[in-house]
């Protein structure tokens, strides 16, 4: 499983960053680098951590 | 006493008068619903209401398995104080910490009279003994919006009966038990597994807790644990309401120190009172809609088939809206997708590299697609790509 993190230009301007997760079984998650979005805080809870844009991390 | 009205296989029907202005039916000598001045009532005499929505267990009998389609996955923990889990059958989560067996889990059509198809958990050839701190835990964290009317952590907290089918290859005693959204409330009960590879249904009755705090808002309200394993950190002691993090106790079964062992449930229900009653069978519609509150997955019928038309930005980005077939517990925390797909103008596909949510609502999404060569303010069609490809809105608990 590998992982880099992406910013996308939000509808109103602002720069967001996400997370995209290669499961590995050739499907993809993704979801904000955001403290109130659960699916992020499960998964820094499982000891990940953002990288810099486009850093892929084993 | 109460007037009884009996009908058997000797008398045929027999009555019995009094003037306590109370009715009772009765089967053969047995009370089945009661008149009263409370109203109608069961045996126990619990309030006989709507059964629509009775269980608050939704796909409790395993049809619906929009992430998987029946296809068997694997979860395994990396070391034995990793904690990570997986969703299996629709609202179905199986979560382990430190289980380092690999775990097998799959919708399958092995199941009791009455039902299709049941869930099933197989345990790696090989065992593993698990630590203090470990645990294998299928459940259901069911919405507190649903459970808001049973009182709990209120001195009028209503009693709760859960009734299942279990098939298991290792006999022996499983605990079922409950736990609310801040793991500090739990009550244990247990149920015995007779006959090994045998369908067996199980009910367990339990008080509600008058205690703690149980959220009724569209949070966690009652988490239902089916422990397979867990370490001695979990036990305590059974049928009773406990503080803290308890799902277990001493003298349960260990799942993962049997070889290949399997386990199986189906036709789960939750429901008020102190009896089981029948497994509430919903339309198919009805229970995926039902579903799709917390997880939905868009699949494609055909390589043509579009998501959405998508307005490009920049040269590099695409934004549209995927509505939702019904309103989301939350707004989706995240997305899962196939591999493939691509934007389409005519002529070939250009791959779309990544999907994200830029806006998350609970009706609909704004998705951004990254790619390439994207014309400002044209309208782009979004292709799965394939014929077999998938986009899933992540809403659970």
């Amino acid at each position: 499983m590998t992982y880099k993190k992406i910013t996308i230009e939000s509808v109103n301007g602002a720069n967001q960053e996400h997370i995209i997760i290669d499961n590995g079984d050739g499907s993809f998650t993704s979801f904000p680098v955001d403290d109130t979005n659960q699916e992020y805080l499960v998964w820094v809870a499982e000891d990940n951590t953002p990288q810099e844009t486009d850093e892929e991390n084993a | 006493m109460a007037t009884i009205i009996n009908a058997d296989t000797s008398n045929g029907l027999k009555l019995t008068s009094d003037t306590s202005g109370d009715l009772e039916l009765q089967s053969g000598g047995t009370t089945k619903a009661k008149i009263t001045s409370s109203g109608l009532q069961n045996a126990s005499g619990s309030a006989i209401t709507s059964q629509a929505g009775k269980n608050k267990i939704i796909n409790g009998d395993m049809r619906i398995d929009q992430r998987n389609g029946g296809a068997s996955n694997t979860l395994v923990g990396t070391s034995t104080s990793h904690s990570t889990s997986a969703m299996m059958t629709d609202r179905w989560q199986l979560f382990l910490h430190g289980i380092t067996n690999a775990q097998t889990y799959q919708q399958v059509t092995d199941a009791p009279a009455g039902f299709s198809h049941s869930l099933k958990i197989t345990n790696n050839s090989t065992t593993q003994s698990v630590g203090a701190g470990n645990a294998l835990t299928p459940r259901q964290k069911i919405e507190g919006l649903n459970t808001a009317h049973l009182n709990w952590g209120t001195s009028d907290a209503k009693t709760i009966t859960i009734s299942f089918w279990v098939k298991a290859s290792v006999t022996g005693t499983y605990p079922v038990s409950i736990s609310n959204n801040a793991f500090d409330r739990a009550y244990v009960s247990t149920y015995t597994v007779s006959s090994a590879n045998t369908w067996e249904k199980k009910t367990v009755t339990i008080a509600g807790d008058t205690s703690g705090t149980w959220l009724t808002s569209n949070s966690l309200g009652i988490n239902v644990m089916f422990g397979l394993d867990a370490g001695t950190n979990f036990d305590t002691t059974a049928n009773e309401w406990v503080a803290g993090s308890k799902r277990s106790i001493s003298s349960n079964v260990h799942f993962v120190a049997n070889a290949s062992a399997t386990w199986q449930i189906t036709g789960v229900q939750l429901e008020e009172g102190t009896s089981a009653t029948p497994f509430e069978h919903l339309q198919y519609g009805h229970q995926l809609a039902l579903c799709q509150r917390y997880y939905y997955q868009w699949n494609t019928s055909s390589a043509n088939n579009f998501l959405m038309f998508a307005m490009g930005v920049g040269t590099t980005a695409l934004y549209g809206d995927v509505k939702f077939p019904t309103t989301m517990r939350s707004n989706p925390s995240s997305v899962t997708y196939g591999s493939g797909w691509g934007r389409w103008l005519g002529g070939a596909l250009t791959t779309i590299s990544a999907i994200a949510i830029a806006e998350s609502g609970t009706t609909s999404v704004t998705l951004n697609c990254t790619t390439t060569g994207v014309t400002a303010e044209k309208m782009y069609g979004v292709l799965p790509g394939g014929a077999t490809n998938y986009i899933g809105f992540n809403s659970e608990l």
